[in-house]
């Protein structure tokens, strides 16, 4: 078994080893050892000019891999949280993700942008946001989110090599759970939802953090008879249209699970595009369990009332069947 | 003190300095009958700083401009036509009528483009120039950007992170006395930009940006004793914009007065004047420019007309490497 | 000769005013040249000359706002003054002949402030009491066309009340042939999911129903929808109608038997007249409101052979002799079991009557005929004991029962809608 921390240092060790364009930087990268701990060693092995520890201006070394990016090179960027890459919106928003079009096509930024995403650790309203919607906006960028130990994998790889710039969100609570990790399978498709469980009645859709409480949801809405369906998106932009859609066709109905706040959220597109390509197969009310509209609190009873549980997802679940 | 160049060498700097104006004024011209849209930022008054520099520079050497590039893109290389037809939206501008006049870009020349957000463009360089450190190069990148940039944060950050890290960046400075409509007076604490970067390790000097060969040779300088140390160093031009910020205003920050007595400095006809003066040129050398350049625009004037449009069905073209639809 | 032109400083500039001019005709200019100032929403931008040449004529009086590509001036590509060259400020009659393009005048031209609209849009945005200061253009500079006074005017859709079923549930019931008015809903809120679909027995297909039983069906859909969507209410009454049948009796021994009137007759005067002081009862439902009738049409429940049930108005209710009305009512019973109803009596009653007296039952609750908003319940006049005076004595006594949208009205109202009802039988001459 191995942890979701180590399957993103497996991934990072493996790109390092294999490709000279490659190089790590972020704040606390190289001797702290990652603020996740996920960069722990890889000063060691691969020394400084390739594990940076950077100073604290989010926008500039952000800006920094951009350009490395531009001019040949393959950056990791490892931004500590997402709040924290705010600062950094203006080389995302206004560099990366339009430098391809705006040039015509001549230039390209194969950038991978790492980022801990979420709540659930007490951290409190500057550091327990899940803003990835935001980016999952923006045409230009992709934007992943990988929720097991194999997709944390399989993601950070995929996102390297990948021509255009890719923002992997990492949920803070992750970085502890075990998995299988196989790292000669052929991985799975970055862009592709997929289903980790199958149901007939209802389909729940979540993605990071949220995937795994969709799961224990499922399986209490088991003992009551039904039977649920659990999309994990994997990709938030681009969002895999047909597999959602598809899963909606076969349950009739969607329950939409994302640790945002509900207002302009993910779980919002989900439930438009639903509502615009399975509105004739729908035979419930769309249900989205979101964030409440506070800013996260610390206390701990506040912060669990505020993000998605269990109880919340099972309750959507059983208003969608008419057995709530 | 006389010109210690050859006469080829200030007939290629008078020529690229007129070449940019003519430019410029068919722009405005154009503008003002939609040919060309958007916002549309002129560069008549400060062609000493673009084409100086330019020169001094070697052509492997990578740029990232502002949105006032129209000159530093010319004399790079890219063609005029190309940047007409660029500013009239049309397929066969430089960036495919994608960016417009604010993002002129040229791959095969290290034109890394026109950046419109104010100090965006510096951790880019700041980037570029480590890659080109990572791999082991030798080349320089310019970053130009103007006196209000260096308000930004994104300005300290990056002499920060280009000194610490001693990557080979040549920031250039042009202080054109407005950040837009905002005196220097009155959007920086010292109104003396180079005081800024030393606090940084940076080592700063300032040149006066309306002598096209005062900046060649300053920026040819810094330029190598950045290829030679690689760390970054920092030159303030110091210039003037003789037209609005952008063609829609009234310039109500400033006198006609003080234009009208910063337009008796003219980069081109100072330079000009001295080349005359010093029988290192004739009037028909500048005549025999003019007609040049004339011939040029309107060649670049009948490019843009007859490029193509891009079809509406490839919008989606150069968003990512694959169509994601 | 070439124009100079209102330029184009940006793309939120669709016009300037010509604050100045630096010229006048005769002129000579070159390239470069500041000639006028032009005021704009950013303050006065002095305006350059992209041709050389002497000014011909300046075709813009300064204070005139035109729209950006106006011509200006002309500029003659030769040496020489044009003609008038003393009289600068003397516009040419050009701007008369372009006067859609002038957007506002001196003082005393004619007042053309607001959108630029033409002659015609003008008009019909008048015709159509449509204000043109509140319309967005379409056209070319945010001119207003006639399709933007069009829609302007048109009101916006209203949601009307429909079936709460869902889109899947809706898509399988089309797909399997079956009338979902008829289901009930299990879901939330009432609404029809697919295994209510599923429940239902799809309808025979194919075998075509006799004119009785597609009458039933639009019955059973209209009942279907009224008791869904009405929220009804009830009150009841029980009239004496001991004064009723005596008037009736002494009437009726003076006219001749084809004349006779029947206590119907009284029961839908009676109804009609307590209508003219309640008039909430007496309207229809449409688009998510009440809309008040202004002439009562009581409409009878009529039962058919065979099964159907149809409710015809009585138009005018509360007009006309009773004589009459006993005609009319006694002429719509006919047709109605004859078939030969129009359309528009079908429709147009604003209330019903529902008499279930012959069959003997004592009382109704009768079920609102959408989209009216009320129906009266009869049944069968019995004799039973009652206090009169303070004595008991056996009196014909009717119960009244009034069913109502609670939307619409409350029981309180309801209840003085039977009060007055009651008052009135009570005076059958005053019928």
């Amino acid at each position: 078994m191995t942890t979701y921390r180590d399957a993103v240092r497996t991934a990072l060790q493996t790109l390092l080893r294999e490709d000279d364009r490659v190089f790590l930087m972020g704040e606390d990268v190289g001797r702290y050892g990652g603020a996740y701990a996920v960069s722990k060693g890889l000063l060691e092995e691969f020394g400084e000019d390739r594990i940076r520890d950077t100073p604290l201006c989010e926008s500039t070394f952000v800006g920094a891999g951009i350009g490395a990016a531009l001019g040949g090179m393959r950056p990791i960027v490892e931004v500590m949280t997402v709040n924290f890459s705010l600062l950094a919106l203006d080389q995302v928003v206004n560099n990366a993700a339009v430098m391809r079009h705006m040039s015509g096509g001549q230039f390209q930024v194969p950038i991978a942008v790492r980022m801990a995403t979420g709540g659930g650790k007490q951290i409190a309203a500057q550091h327990s946001h899940s803003l990835e919607n935001w980016y999952a906006h923006i045409p230009g960028i992709k934007v992943l989110a990988p929720a097991t130990v194999q997709d944390a994998h399989d993601m950070l790889l995929a996102a390297v090599e990948d021509p255009d710039p890719v923002f992997v969100f990492e949920h803070q609570m992750l970085y502890g759970i075990e998995g299988e990790l196989d790292t000669t399978a052929t991985p799975l498709s970055p862009w592709k939802a997929v289903i980790r469980r199958s149901g007939t009645d209802v389909s729940l859709i979540a993605y990071g953090g949220s995937m795994h409480k969709a799961l224990s949801a499922a399986e209490e809405l088991d003992k009551g008879g039904i039977s649920a369906e659990v999309v994990d998106l994997r990709s938030l932009r681009p969002l895999d249209r047909d597999t959602i859609v598809d899963s909606v066709r076969r349950t009739h109905r969607a329950v939409v699970i994302d640790e945002a706040w509900k207002t302009g959220s993910l779980a919002s597109e989900i439930s438009a595009t639903l509502a615009e390509h399975a509105f004739y197969d729908l035979d419930a009310p769309i249900e989205r369990v979101c964030t409440l509209e506070v800013p996260i609190p610390y206390a701990k009873h506040l912060e669990e009332a505020a993000i998605p549980q269990v109880d919340r997802i099972v309750e959507a679940a059983r208003r969608s069947v008419g057995d709530g | 003190m006389t010109l210690d160049i050859s006469r080829d060498h200030a007939l290629g700097l008078l020529r690229d300095m007129i070449r940019i104006r003519r430019l410029e004024e068919k722009s405005a011209e154009l503008y003002s009958k939609q040919k060309i849209r958007g916002f549309l930022h002129l560069y008549i008054g400060e062609e000493a700083v673009g084409v100086g520099a330019m020169h001094a520079l070697r052509g492997d050497d990578n740029i990232v401009a502002t949105y006032r590039e129209h000159g530093q893109a010319l004399v790079r290389g890219i063609p005029a036509g190309e940047i007409m037809a660029e500013m009239y939206g049309k397929a066969n501008g430089c960036s495919g009528g994608r960016g417009g006049s604010m993002h002129l870009f040229s791959a095969k020349r290290n034109f890394y483009g026109g950046h419109a957000i104010v100090g965006g463009g510096l951790p880019v360089a700041v980037g570029l120039a480590l890659a080109v450190k990572m791999k082991g190069e030798s080349r320089v990148t310019a970053c130009f950007f103007g006196d209000g940039a260096t308000d930004e944060g994104e300005f300290h950050e990056s002499l920060n992170l280009a000194a610490l890290w001693k990557l080979p960046v040549l920031f250039l400075c042009e202080n054109n006395e407005y950040a837009m409509g905002t005196a220097l007076s009155r959007h920086v604490s010292d109104e003396d930009i180079v005081n800024n970067p030393p606090g940084y390790g940076v080592p700063a000097d300032s040149v006066n940006g309306m002598d096209v060969v005062a900046v060649e040779r300053a920026v040819h300088n810094e330029a190598e004793l950045v290829r030679e140390t690689s760390k970054p160093r920092f030159l303030e031009l110091k210039t003037y914009r003789f037209r609005a910020h952008s063609m829609y205003d009234a310039e109500l920050y400033r006198s006609k007065e003080e234009v009208e007595e910063r337009k008796q400095d003219d980069p081109i006809s100072a330079f000009q004047s001295r080349l005359l003066g010093e029988g290192l040129i004739t009037q028909a050398d500048i005549d025999a420019i003019e007609d040049d350049a004339a011939k040029e625009i309107a060649e670049a004037v009948e490019f843009a007309e007859q490029g193509e449009w891009e079809p509406v069905e490839e919008i989606t073209r150069h968003t990512y490497a694959r169509d994601l639809s | 000769m070439a124009e100079f032109l209102m330029p184009s400083l940006g793309a939120d500039m669709t016009s300037g005013t010509l604050a100045k001019w630096r010229v006048t005709a005769g002129d000579t200019v070159k390239q470069g040249d500041i000639i006028a100032e032009v005021e704009t929403d950013k303050g006065i931008i002095e305006i350059e000359v992209f041709e050389s040449g002497a000014v011909q004529k300046l075709l813009v009086n300064e204070g005139e706002k035109v729209p950006v590509g106006t011509p200006l001036a002309e500029i003659g590509s030769g040496g020489g003054a044009g003609s008038g060259a003393d009289t600068g400020a003397d516009v040419d009659a050009g701007a008369d002949t372009r006067p859609g393009l002038i957007l506002s005048a001196g003082s005393s031209g004619p007042d053309l402030s607001g959108p630029m609209a033409s002659p015609a849009v003008r008009r019909k945005a008048h015709e159509l009491d449509v204000p043109l200061e509140r319309i967005r253009g379409s056209g070319e500079h945010g001119r207003v066309t006639l399709d933007d006074v069009r829609s302007a005017a048109r009101p916006p859709a209203k949601p009307c009340g429909r079936l709460r079923i869902s889109p899947y549930a809706r898509r399988i019931a089309e797909e399997r042939g079956i009338d979902v008015s008829s289901i009930r809903g299990s879901g939330p809120g009432g609404a029809i999911q697919a295994k209510d679909v599923s429940n239902a027995k799809a309808q025979p297909p194919l075998k075509p129903a006799s004119p009785a039983e597609r009458m039933q069906q639009v019955i059973a859909a209209a009942m279907t929808r009224a008791n869904d969507e009405i929220p009804h209410y009830y009150v009841e009454h029980t009239s004496d109608m001991g004064n009723a049948l005596t008037w009736l009796k002494q009437t009726n021994a003076s006219l001749g038997v084809n004349q006779r009137l029947v206590s119907g007759v009284l029961m839908l005067r009676a109804v009609a007249l307590a209508l003219r002081k309640h008039r909430k009862l007496n309207a229809t439902w449409q688009h998510g409101e009440a809309v008040p009738s202004e002439e009562i049409h009581v409409g009878l429940a009529i039962s058919l052979r065979g099964g159907g049930l149809v409710a015809p108005a009585v138009r005018n209710t509360d007009e006309g002799s009773l004589s009459d009305l006993m005609a009319r009512m006694t002429d719509l019973v006919a047709r109605a079991r004859a078939g030969t109803l129009r359309s528009s009596e079908i429709t147009s009653a604003t209330i019903t009557l529902t008499s279930l007296g012959e069959r003997g039952v004592e009382s109704v609750m009768p079920i609102i005929f959408p989209p009216q908003v009320a129906i009266v319940g009869c049944g069968a006049l019995v004799e039973r004991p009652w206090v009169v005076d303070g004595q008991i004595v056996a009196r014909p006594v009717m119960h009244v029962t009034l069913g109502a949208d609670h939307r619409v009205s409350n029981g309180h109202q309801g209840s003085r809608f039977l009060s007055a009802l009651d008052r009135l039988l009570q005076e059958p001459e005053k019928l």
